[in-house]
């Protein structure tokens, strides 16, 4: 007799294609806001926990009679990011006011960029070969936070972020798959905090990202109804959710349902979106130039001064670690951060097996300084060292384990046991020998 | 020296700078006679008078050895110009009690100069209006003569300076809101180039079309007080600084241009001797470019007031849209409240085309301009189109009262700087090129006797 198969553990039919489109906030790395000289960090209070509008002035307040005047860092670190691209940098940009009405927005509009942005195309390449390609990065003010008082049920407004400078990249619909979304989004993080613009950060809100998924039936050249993906803290919330939302819409479809156009809300706690919006009655956000500020004027000259000052990438990273003979495992972690390349640049200068500096460096769970490497390399472990460890090793063994799996999983299982045991103290490159010789042994 | 017959009021402001910088006034005495004047203002043309400041600055500035180029000078400024620690409500029930917690650069100008502010004027509501009477605070009577308006939108400024209640105001021109209330006060009125006077701390109605203005009895305060006022400001983005040729600024013999395109009244006729005829044909275009954009910006700008961060508000909206429709609905006077929709309308999606027009009607303006002025110095019109209307006159057509800023708003959306000179009940404007504010006060002077 056939078990009931459950639905949701099948693999999707590929009936639609998944046509899936990027906005991806970030904030710039400036001293001062972008249209003001106020800080971007906000005072810290005794507790060390930011002090709200202790960062504000009659500019990101947006009292009457207040003019905004560009922060010329914002526009440069912008160029860069449009230069880490490999974007067309418009020799003219203006500035224009996307009008609407939010208590978080003092002037009630935001400073964008709408008709002449800074940066227009540019591209990502993924591992697959695929091409992102993008539409534009423009340079825009952030808003400031609301904070929701349940207990006095009142809403308080902190203008510390306001006017705190982004870049926007808007990606083309070319994103095919979660996983694609992902990847796209960790080489953006690694171009602007190589290129020393931004921290990118995602849990901290350095970095925001807005998804526009849809689907259409395969062949269809028509693109389906959009819906747009809001609350997105981390990769993996931005994988989650579009992996539900192409399952939620490939059931819809295929029940003949229409997809409603509408921003939806992931939740995390229970791993779903749940709709925010509706998108029908749109904004009408009556966008024009700013009149309080003249177009921007980008000579050639300057964009190929800023050009030659472009630091060097994650990929440029990358082709120098494969030729140092690491595999594109190691090179792929070790140039995700850009504190930990420089890390292993730094270790690799005072001592040349590569490939074990790049070891220790994957294989800590805690953050190392250069000398803490330095002295794990040259650690020799002792008699007595080895012989506590297979002590502890032994009595795991002892325990009892599954031997079907194949080995490489075994050791892992056996390494985070023994980490678990010894605290992270045992030494990874002796622990995982005894391992060995236990595994083979029998 | 007090002399029995000669009144204060009588002083031109250079005159009374110089009796003042020598000891030959006190300000203390004077400041007082000032602000008792301010206190029996009979035109409703103040909202406020800073009694306790002004006097306490008299005071300190009287121990002053080394004195600023506007010594003791009193000076009435428009009720849209923030003056740290005091109201500024641009006449609407929306900034009622709204203080200001910063110094507009004009402001900050003045009292780096040593001016006393004696108080804030009456306006149309965020300076919106040709006679005065869309102020939320009542309208105000003209200096001159208690049954005519004092015209709009600076209706205050122009009363006090008319009625002796000081020497010299600042008042804020988009459309002639400073030009028209001079002609009909017989003032000299003033619009500078666009970006030759910070904007910072103006409350804004039409930010690529407005600057402030000047006030003043004759030329020559007038070119000390922008002197005062003008040039770069780093809080100014759109702010810029004219590199004055003084060889051409004297021009010696200017040449000055009468529009083809415009029926000059009668009297008129003196003055139009030995210029030459130009051509300006679209200027027609001016007032409808002027509307559009300045409706568009002006609902852009006038939406930071939503009863959330300052200003007035409300307490019972049941929600955020709540709140911003009650505030708006309940402190917004209804021509405010019709430009904001006219603004939007021709912002938004369908009708975005509307805007578009009126900015290119504006470029085409400012380069038909441009050539023009290579021909002439400067060129003389109206400044009114009409002599001053009657207090209780019917002024709630808007399209007629749009339709007086005829003359006015050319200045306005082309940048360029426009004076306004007393001879002529209807005012005489003189327009000169962008940037030339000094040569065009040099023409003026010839015109001035």
């Amino acid at each position: 007799m056939m078990t009931a198969i459950n639905k949701a553990n099948l693999p999707p039919r590929q009936k639609y294609d998944v046509v899936i489109g990027l906005e991806v906030h970030a904030e710039l790395n400036t001293k001062s806001k972008i249209f003001c000289s106020c800080s971007t960090s906000p005072q810290i209070d005794k507790n060390g926990n930011p002090l709200p509008n202790s960062s504000v002035c009659p500019v990101c307040m947006a009292l009457p009679g207040a003019l905004p005047v560009l922060n010329k860092m914002a526009v440069e670190k912008t160029i860069t990011a449009g230069l880490c691209f490999g974007c067309q940098i418009n020799k003219v940009t203006v500035y224009d006011r996307k009008n609407y009405f939010y208590p978080d927005l003092p002037k009630a509009y935001q400073i964008s960029q709408m008709f002449h942005p800074i940066c227009l195309e540019g591209s990502v390449s993924l591992s697959n070969g695929r091409v992102i390609r993008l539409n534009r990065i423009h340079s825009e003010e952030d808003a400031g936070k609301l904070l929701h008082d349940d207990i006095n049920d009142q809403t308080l407004i902190d203008f510390n972020r306001c006017g705190v400078p982004l870049i926007e990249i808007v990606t083309e619909p070319d994103i095919k798959s979660a996983a694609e979304a992902a990847e796209f989004l960790r080489e953006v993080r690694s171009r602007l905090t190589f290129a020393g613009i931004s921290d990118a950060q995602m849990e901290l809100g350095q970095m925001r990202c807005d998804v526009n998924v849809s689907l259409k039936p395969i062949g269809q050249i028509k693109l389906g109804n959009r819906v747009e993906l809001k609350n997105l803290n981390s990769f993996k919330m931005v994988e989650r959710s579009i992996q539900y939302e192409i399952k939620r819409q490939t059931a819809l479809l295929d029940d003949g349902k229409k997809i409603t156009v509408e921003t939806r809300k992931w939740n995390d706690a229970k791993q779903i979106t749940t709709s925010m919006r509706n998108k029908e009655a749109a904004n009408d956000y009556r966008y024009f130039p700013d009149p309080d500020q003249y177009p921007v004027h980008l000579p050639a000259s300057y964009i190929q001064k800023l050009k030659k000052a472009l630091p060097k990438l994650s990929g440029d990273y990358k082709k120098d670690f494969i030729n140092l003979g690491l595999t594109p495992y190691d090179t792929e972690i070790l140039t995700r951060e850009k504190k930990i390349t420089e890390l292993f640049l730094e270790t690799c200068k005072m001592n040349k097996d590569y490939k074990k500096i790049a070891n220790i460096i994957i294989n800590s769970k805690d953050p190392l300084t250069k000398n803490q490497i330095i002295e794990k390399l040259n650690f020799k472990p002792t008699n007595t060292d080895r012989a506590r460890l297979t002590d502890i090793i032994q009595k795991i063994f002892a325990a009892g384990y599954e031997n079907n799996k194949p080995i490489d999983k075994l050791i892992n299982y056996f390494m985070g046991k023994v980490m678990q045991a010894t605290k992270g103290e045992a030494d990874p490159e002796l622990t995982k020998e005894i391992i060995k010789s236990f595994l083979t042994e029998k | 020296m007090k002399n029995l017959e000669f009144k204060f009021e009588d002083f031109t402001a250079s005159d009374f700078i110089n009796n003042a910088i020598e000891n030959k006034v006190s300000v203390v005495e004077t400041t007082k006679y000032f602000l008792e004047r301010c206190k029996n203002d009979k035109k409703n043309a103040l909202l406020e008078v800073f009694e306790k400041d002004a006097l306490k600055r008299a005071e300190e500035l009287s121990h002053k050895t080394i004195r600023g180029k506007l010594f003791g000078l009193p000076v009435i400024i428009k009720d849209n110009i923030l003056y740290k620690g005091h109201i500024s409500s641009a006449a609407s029930k929306m900034l009622e009690d709204f203080i200001s917690p910063y110094n507009s650069t004009v402001v900050q100008k003045l009292l780096d100069e040593d001016a006393i502010i004696l108080g804030r004027s009456n306006m149309d509501e965020f300076a919106m209006g040709t006679t005065g009477s869309n102020s939320a605070f009542g309208i105000t009577k003209n200096g001159t003569d208690d049954n005519l308006v004092s015209g709009g939108s600076s209706s205050g400024s122009a009363s006090a300076l008319a009625s002796g209640l000081c020497l010299a105001a600042l008042g804020t021109d988009t459309g002639g809101s400073v030009r028209l209330p001079a002609a009909w006060n017989k003032l000299v009125g003033f619009k500078p180039t666009y970006g030759s006077i910070s904007r910072y701390g103006l409350i804004a109605f039409a930010s690529s079309i407005e600057q402030c203005g000047i006030f003043t009895k004759n030329v020559t305060d007038l070119s000390l007080l922008y002197s005062v006022l003008s040039g770069k400001d780093e809080n100014d983005a759109s702010s810029v600084c004219y590199v004055h040729d003084t060889h051409k600024m004297l021009c010696p013999t200017p040449k000055i241009g009468r529009i083809k395109e415009i029926t000059y009244p009668k009297e008129y006729q003196p003055f139009l001797k030995d210029t030459v005829e130009i051509s300006i044909p679209n200027l027609s275009l001016s007032l409808a470019g002027y509307y559009t954009v300045a409706t568009a910006e002006a609902a852009s700008n006038l939406d930071r007031f939503d009863g959330v961060k300052y200003g007035s508000t409300v307490k019972d909206a049941e929600s955020v849209g709540d709140l911003y429709t009650n505030v708006r609905t309940k402190y917004f006077g209804t021509e405010v409240k019709r430009r904001i929709i006219t603004g939007n309308y021709n912002l938004s999606n369908e009708n975005y085309d509307i805007y578009k027009m009126g900015t290119a009607v504006i470029r085409d303006l400012k380069k038909t301009f441009e050539k023009v002025f290579q021909n002439v110095d400067a060129i003389l019109l109206p400044t009114a189109s009409i002599p001053p209307v009657k207090l209780h006159e019917d002024m709630t057509d808007p399209l007629k009262l749009y339709n007086m800023d005829l003359y006015t708003v050319t200045a306005n959306v082309t940048g360029i700087p426009s004076v306004t000179l007393p001879v002529l009940p209807t005012g005489l404007q003189i327009l000169a090129a962008r940037g030339n504010d000094y040569l065009l006060f040099n023409i003026a002077r010839r015109f001035e006797k």
